[in-house]
């Protein structure tokens, strides 16, 4: 009996050769075990050999070993013969599923006889004989102890009818695959165990489980056959849970015993192997036996809230595939679950296994796994999903990639091995670094901006209170007034970024990092020096603070600098030449139109110069090809997605001058200096001009290197095109801020560029060189971290009122409140503060001169005197209170004071106020918004549509579960 | 071109190039000013035509058979001034209860609408809308001819405010002063009245937080709230609502004989600079009060436009009042009964008024001191049976005037213009009327400053009452000044 192991046979943990029965340690008597084996191969030369040394080491072997080779084309049937102590192979056909073959493998040769009490080891005539059925795989290799173990665990719990092994990865790893499996009551295949999660014994607890894998299966023969085998309507997937809830059902426990390990190579999961054996879709079938195991053995009272509860999911799950861009998942989705429901013959299962039930179902509900892990999984496969499916959109053409990996691989062989962990980490990935930098600064130039209240400056109105304000000025304005398309995007983003405070705060404060992460996005595409890289993304994102938007407020810059990386890697990735045939990418048009449509709404003059360029670009320099209409389509899209904005803009030329916050925008710029101008530093920036001037002088001088001279003149065209456009902006009285970040942003990309081709020269004046421009950003760092409050930002409450003012504006009084400023001897400002005062977009959205006419006559007549008229008039208005902020002019003070219906109530030291008498008139305010309902719905289609198509492609996912025999298609 | 780009000079080159072009673009070029005004509001008219009016008449109190009448006139308007939108609807001379029946009414523009002469007076006001509101004026008058009203008592009716200034009054016990508050309004008002006298800002808790009530008046005891104090200034401020003011002054001689009665004119506000039109001419007492009312001690100078020029009081070149104070000044000696007028110039803002009595110091006026004209000032003259002499100076350069006497159905009788020399006061004087006048005095030239008085005849006959009256002689609320106001959404933040 004990024969020489194959030579090589050195790759399993512990190989200790059994040389007895097996003894139970409990000390109870010995019980013979007669054991069956089944192997079913399929197209399984690869693994084979294997599964055949595994059996030679196994020690006790089965008593009969019967092979069955589902009509394989390779030479399965051979390799099958070979296998120790085989019975004759069953050949049948490719169509057959698992438990289809086993039951016709035990057809042809029958379980093993039970020997004759008579053995080698003497009279063993007394013991009692268990015979068991052992289903095998032919891409597992079971350990040599493994089938003495689970009968080890057999003697000693006789109850259980099933035994499982502990499944770990082929050949020899230690990751866990499957200690017995379950299943939600919503059908998804439940192992419990994590993706990658190594055995380190954390599951070795023999226990009761609902399921285990037909991968090393052993079943008690009385119980394969009171159950009938396996389910014949379950070819291939959740056959084997069917078969443990049956188990369970009847009484039979299902037990795993995790000291017997079997290697499985989940050759069919991992795609290895064609998965086949049947003409529908993989996914689909999925989801039908899933959907079939739970009606055909779920307790009746549940049958209702289970079938709502599929009739939900799969609505989910239809939704999530059609967003990416997958219908025919959803197809399969319905089709699965409405075929099982209506014609899935479930009730015919039922009705069969009504006399199984010998254990009530609370018996059994501790083994199915709860929703919330279900939940859980379903969250975690879906962000990994996202995810790998968003790394693969960008990188989708492998000879590019294989150079870029070399090129990589390159640029890391140099980092020592000896340093520590956390030092290599630093050199193997510089802007990481950079970047905790850049935040943790962040932090620090924000220190008393953050937690005050809301963020103001003359530039920047408060943040709204709170989404649904936002959501609702988006699309309000008064009658003829566009509402500016910013708000809509940021009440999108405030949405999933903690409000409109939240992302105000985000955005503003958090403007360098986040740009500085954009702009590394960008540079890794064509920027291969890890350091080059780091300190492009770096000064970029520090080229946010010394243009002033930060400091200044202005929130169209900021939106603009961390939108314009991501613009320019989506046009990087459209216009690239490539070694491929198919040139371009519809989807990184789709993004760039995104990207396009938030410049056209934060920063309009930075968008439409953008705009043309890549017009031009496209025609002249792509032609009218693929790539160049991808290009002009994404302008296109851009200018539809901000429709009624786009409209706006035409009819108002004027508001290209301006980006978000407003019309006090319109000043930022060069001025009248030529030095601000030329170092594309708007004046009141909090950085001095001559901080650009080494930036400019090494971006010069890299232009006379030889080679790689595209990029860098891409630069120079961005510097040089945001110079002009500042020139002709300011010339027409514009706002020109971002227009100046896009120099900054060109020269940056020069001097990357640059510094990428000679950073690993070792020339001194290379290394001076690019010295310099470390020390520049350095010194401009420590700036920021010094002088980064400064600005005419501040933290405060959103309005400037006394607290009971701010109060009464809110429901159910929805007062309104006229705050009236006047210098001496200057005109009256005035502003009706209702709803909570004024927020971002009011200066947009600000009424027509027309429309507040009725308060400005008012407010005119009391400014020469009054006549005595007004607190009625006021009180018609549907005005509450006047409000004279200090310094209050003495004389419209007193002619307030005088006027018949106001009387003075409380107010901040040195303000005024005085409350309209509107007991006796039931006023009317001027001011009404209107609520674009059209255009908000159709901005929200249009938006959905590009979202959609910038999303990458999702692919149905089907979880084969580990032992999973994979069949051919048979066509 | 890409082949010329390859070359690194021109490369260099072409950038060099392109960002001097551009830096030398942006030194031709100017930037323009950005436009960050709130959307620039269309141009507001810088005036409008008043539309609205509501003057308030006051009356005497019961005393002596009296003849109180209100004469009003909606004036003929100069050439070209535009007229309020509406139709022309009467301005009602109508009692102040909302209820009540109106009296009289002004129905057409150019013709004096007047009250019933009644006996027994109640205060009266001139109300109404449309265009005939526009420069509305009235007089009340009231004569009598004995008991403690003798002789006139006549003021032109007033516009509701929140500011008047009151010069030389007295709660002493030869006169009886009552300062008369009316609300014309629905709406309760709120006064608070300072008080400053010969020694100093008084503190009279009995003079703040006046409540007048809607369309009501309330008097004002100087009597019971200031006794034995003489010179009293009052500045009456409504801090809520808006009232009119006026003053009453009975004046009694030592042995509680009647010395006529008048109201107060109010003052201007306090400036460094004043002038009191109008001086009459001819005998009595002539006496100049200065009222302080600030914390520093003020240093005037006086000086008097009489009719040949200005000339400085000898001995009181410079007076000096008290903080807080009010000082009289008697200057009928130095005024020799000339028709003059006082500037008084100050380092600390003042404000004054003259007091005037006849020759037998039987009847008195007040006028205090007066803002120059900045336009037609209208005034209704009643029926009056010596001449009215409008007294017109012009303090600083030589001024010019146009004016316009016409009667009650708007016939022009005198059309004249009139150029005052330099410091000079110009008199001309117009004849007894029988009935109500009205007068239009309009600044041509220079700054000046005018009025109207009435003086007994320089011989009574033996059974005349002494009527001694003064008018002053004030812009007129034709047009409203208009401030311009611009909605602006960040006025609301600071």
């Amino acid at each position: 009996m004990e024969q020489e192991a194959p030579a090589g046979w050195e790759f399993f943990d512990s190989v200790d050769f059994p040389t007895d029965h097996i003894d139970d340690p409990m000390g109870r008597p010995r019980v013979r075990h007669v054991v069956t084996a089944v192997v079913v191969g399929h197209e399984g030369a690869a693994w084979l050999p294997r599964l055949s040394e595994a059996l030679w080491a196994l020690n006790p072997r089965p008593d009969r070993l019967i092979a069955v080779d589902t009509g394989s084309t390779d030479e399965t049937a051979e390799l099958l013969a070979a296998m120790p102590g085989v019975e004759s192979v069953v050949s049948v056909s490719a169509r057959t599923g698992f438990g289809m073959a086993v039951a016709r493998g035990l057809e042809a040769h029958g379980f093993a006889p039970i020997p004759s009490a008579v053995g080698p080891y003497g009279d063993d005539g007394h013991m009692p004989v268990v015979e068991w059925l052992w289903l095998l795989h032919d891409d597992c290799a079971p350990a040599p102890k493994a089938l003495e173990k689970l009968l080890l665990q057999a003697t000693m719990s006789p109850a259980t009818g099933v035994w499982g092994p502990k499944l770990r990865l082929w050949p020899r790893d230690r990751e866990l695959l499957e200690v017995g499996v379950t299943t939600s009551l919503g059908g998804r295949r439940d192992t419990g165990i994590e993706i990658g999660e190594l055995d380190q014994g954390q599951h070795d607890q023999p226990r009761n489980v609902l399921a285990v894998s037909s991968a090393g299966m052993l079943v008690r023969r009385d119980v394969w056959e009171a159950l009938h085998g396996f389910d014949p309507r379950l070819p291939m997937f959740r056959d084997d849970i069917d078969f443990g809830w049956r188990a369970s059902r009847a009484g039979y426990q299902v037990g795993v015993a995790p000291d017997a390990v079997i290697y499985h190579a989940q050759a069919a999961a991992t795609g290895e192997r064609a998965l086949a054996g049947t003409r529908r879709h993989a996914y689909q079938l999925d989801r039908a036996h899933a959907y079939y195991t739970v009606l055909a053995n779920a307790p009746g009272k549940l049958l209702p809230l289970l079938i709502l509860r599929f009739l939900f999911g799969a609505l989910l799950r239809s939704i999530w595939f059609l967003i990416g861009k997958t219908p025919s998942g959803a197809v399969d989705e319905w089709t699965a679950l409405l075929g099982t429901l209506l014609a899935g013959g479930w009730t015919q299962a039922r009705k069969n296994r009504r006399n199984l039930d010998q254990v009530p179902y609370d018996h059994i509900k501790g083994l199915f796994s709860r929703s919330v892990h279900a939940l859980r999984h379903n969250l975690e496969e879906t962000t990994s999903t996202i995810s790998e499916r968003i790394r693969e959109a960008w990188a989708d053409e492998p000879e590019e990639q294989v150079v870029t990996t070399a090129r990589r691989a390159k640029s890391t062989a140099r980092v020592a091995g000896d340093q520590p962990r956390w030092r290599r980490q630093l050199i193997r990935r510089p802007f990481l670094g950079a970047w905790v930098v850049l935040a943790i600064g962040a932090l620090i130039a924000a220190r008393d901006l953050i937690g005050g209240g809301f963020l103001r400056s003359n530039l920047l109105l408060p943040a709204h209170e709170n989404l649904a304000a936002l959501w609702h000025a988006a699309a309000s304005a008064p009658p003829g007034v566009t509402p500016p398309a910013w708000l809509a995007q940021l009440s999108a983003f405030s949405t999933v970024m903690f409000g409109p405070d939240g992302a105000t705060n985000i955005l503003l404060l958090g403007a360098v990092p986040l740009a500085g992460l954009a702009a590394w996005v960008m540079l890794r595409s064509f920027v291969v020096d890890r350091v080059a890289r780091a300190w492009g993304a770096s000064a970029y994102g520090l080229a946010v603070f010394t243009n002033g938007a930060i400091s200044q407020g202005r929130l169209g810059t900021c939106v603009a600098a961390i939108v314009l990386p991501l613009l320019g890697a989506a046009v990087h990735t459209v216009a690239r030449r490539r070694r491929v045939y198919v040139q371009g990418s519809w989807r990184a048009a789709w993004f760039a139109g995104i990207c396009l449509a938030v410049l056209f709404a934060f920063t309009p003059a930075l968008g439409l110069l953008i705009a043309v360029i890549l017009v031009l670009g496209a025609v002249f320099g792509l032609g009218w090809r693929r790539q160049g209409r991808q290009l002009v389509f994404s302008v296109v899209l851009g200018l539809l997605l901000v429709l009624p904005w786009t409209i706006d803009l035409v009819q108002h030329p004027s508001k290209l001058g301006q980006e978000a916050g407003g019309p006090p925008t319109a000043a930022v710029g060069p001025g009248d200096s030529l030095q601000h101008l030329l170092t594309g530093t708007p004046v009141g920036a909090p950085a001095p001009w001559w901080f650009a001037v080494p930036l400019i002088l090494v971006a010069l001088v890299s232009l006379l290197r030889e080679s790689r001279q595209r990029y860098e003149l891409l630069g120079w065209f961005a510097a040089l095109a945001g110079l002009a456009g500042t020139l002709v902006a300011s010339r027409l009285g514009g706002g020109s801020g971002p227009l100046m970040f896009l120099m900054t942003a060109g020269w940056i990309i020069a001097v990357t560029v640059a510094w990428d081709s000679v950073g690993k020269s070792t020339e001194i004046i290379v290394q001076g060189v690019l010295g310099i421009v470390l020390l520049t950003t350095v010194v401009t760092a420590g700036f920021w971290l010094v002088r980064g409050t400064d600005g005419p930002l501040w933290s405060g409450p959103a309005q400037d009122l006394p607290a009971y003012l701010v109060s009464s504006q809110d429901p159910p009084e929805n007062q309104s409140i006229l705050v009236v400023r006047k210098a001496p001897a200057g005109q009256m400002r005035f502003a009706l503060v209702k709803d909570g005062g004024p927020r971002m977009g009011a200066l947009e959205a600000a009424p027509t001169p027309a429309q507040s006419k009725p308060i400005t006559d008012v407010l005119a007549t009391l400014g020469g005197g009054g006549s005595g008229e007004e607190g009625r008039q006021l009180a018609a208005l549907a005005i509450d209170y006047v409000y004279l902020p200090g310094p209050v002019d003495p004389t419209l003070a007193s002619t307030l004071d005088s006027l018949p219906g106001l009387t003075r109530a409380s107010a901040n030291d040195g303000d005024a106020s005085w409350l309209v008498d509107r007991s006796k008139i039931e006023g009317k305010t001027p001011l009404n918004d209107q609520t674009h309902t059209v255009w908000r719905i159709l901005g929200l289609i249009g938006w959905i549509i590009a979202l959609v198509f910038c999303l990458p492609t999702v692919r149905r996912t089907v979880a084969v579960p580990h032992g999973t025999h994979a069949r051919r298609d048979p066509r | 071109m890409s082949r010329l780009l390859s070359d690194p000079r021109l490369r260099l080159g072409a950038v060099i190039a392109a960002m001097a072009v551009l830096a030398g673009l942006g030194v031709v070029t100017h930037p323009k000013k950005p436009d960050t005004s709130p959307a620039a509001a269309a141009t507001e008219p810088a005036r409008t035509v008043v539309n609205r009016t509501a003057l308030s008449c006051p009356v005497l109190a019961a005393g002596g058979k009296m003849a109180s009448v209100v004469n009003g006139v909606s004036p003929t308007l100069p050439e070209g001034t535009p007229t309020a939108a509406g139709t022309a609807q009467p301005l009602t001379i109508a009692p102040l209860a909302a209820t009540s029946n109106p009296v009289g009414s002004i129905l057409r523009r150019g013709f004096i609408g007047s009250s019933a002469v009644v006996v027994k007076p109640e205060p009266l006001s001139i109300q109404g809308t449309g265009p005939l509101a526009a420069g509305t004026v009235g007089t009340s008058t009231t004569t009598s001819e004995d008991g403690v009203n003798s002789g006139m008592a006549s003021v032109p009716c007033q516009q509701p405010g929140s500011d008047f200034w009151f010069v030389g009054a007295s709660g002493a016990s030869d006169r009886r002063d009552v300062l008369i508050l009316t609300n014309l309004d629905s709406i309760n008002a709120e006064v608070n009245v300072s008080v400053y006298a010969r020694t100093g800002q008084q503190d009279l808790p009995a003079a703040r937080g006046i409540v007048v009530p809607a369309r009501g008046t309330f008097p004002l005891f100087l009597k019971q709230i200031a006794p034995n104090l003489r010179d009293i200034a009052m500045h009456v401020e409504s801090t809520g609502g808006r009232v009119s003011a006026a003053v009453r002054s009975n004046a009694l001689t030592g042995d509680s004989v009647p010395a006529g009665v008048d109201w107060l004119n109010t003052s201007a506000a306090p400036a460094t600079k004043v002038f009191v039109p109008a001086v009459a001419p001819g005998g009595g007492l002539r006496i100049l009060s200065i009222a302080n009312p600030t914390d520093l001690q003020a240093t005037a100078s006086l000086s008097i436009n009489g009719p040949n020029g200005s000339f400085k009081p000898a001995g009181l070149e410079t007076v000096q009042v008290a903080a807080g104070s009010v000082k009289t000044i008697m200057l009928d000696p130095v005024l020799h009964g000339d028709p003059s007028a006082i500037t008084v110039t100050s380092d600390q803002p003042v404000t004054a008024s003259m007091r005037m009595t006849d020759a037998a110091r039987t009847e008195f006026a007040s006028i205090g001191s007066a803002d120059a004209l900045t336009g037609p000032a209208y005034l209704v003259l009643p029926a009056h049976k010596q001449p009215a002499v409008l007294q017109v100076t012009a303090p600083g350069k030589t001024g010019s005037v146009k004016f316009e006497l016409r009667d009650a159905a708007g016939r022009a009788m005198i059309t004249r213009a009139l150029d005052v020399v330099g410091g000079a006061t110009s008199q001309v004087s117009f004849p007894a009327q029988p009935r109500p006048t009205y007068l239009m005095v309009q600044q041509t030239r220079g700054t000046v400053v005018a009025g109207v008085t009435l003086m007994p005849a320089a011989k009574p006959a033996k059974d005349d009452v002494a009527q001694v009256a003064a008018w002053p002689l004030t812009t007129s609320l034709v047009f409203r000044a208009q401030l311009g106001a611009q909605p602006d959404v960040s006025a609301a933040l600071r």
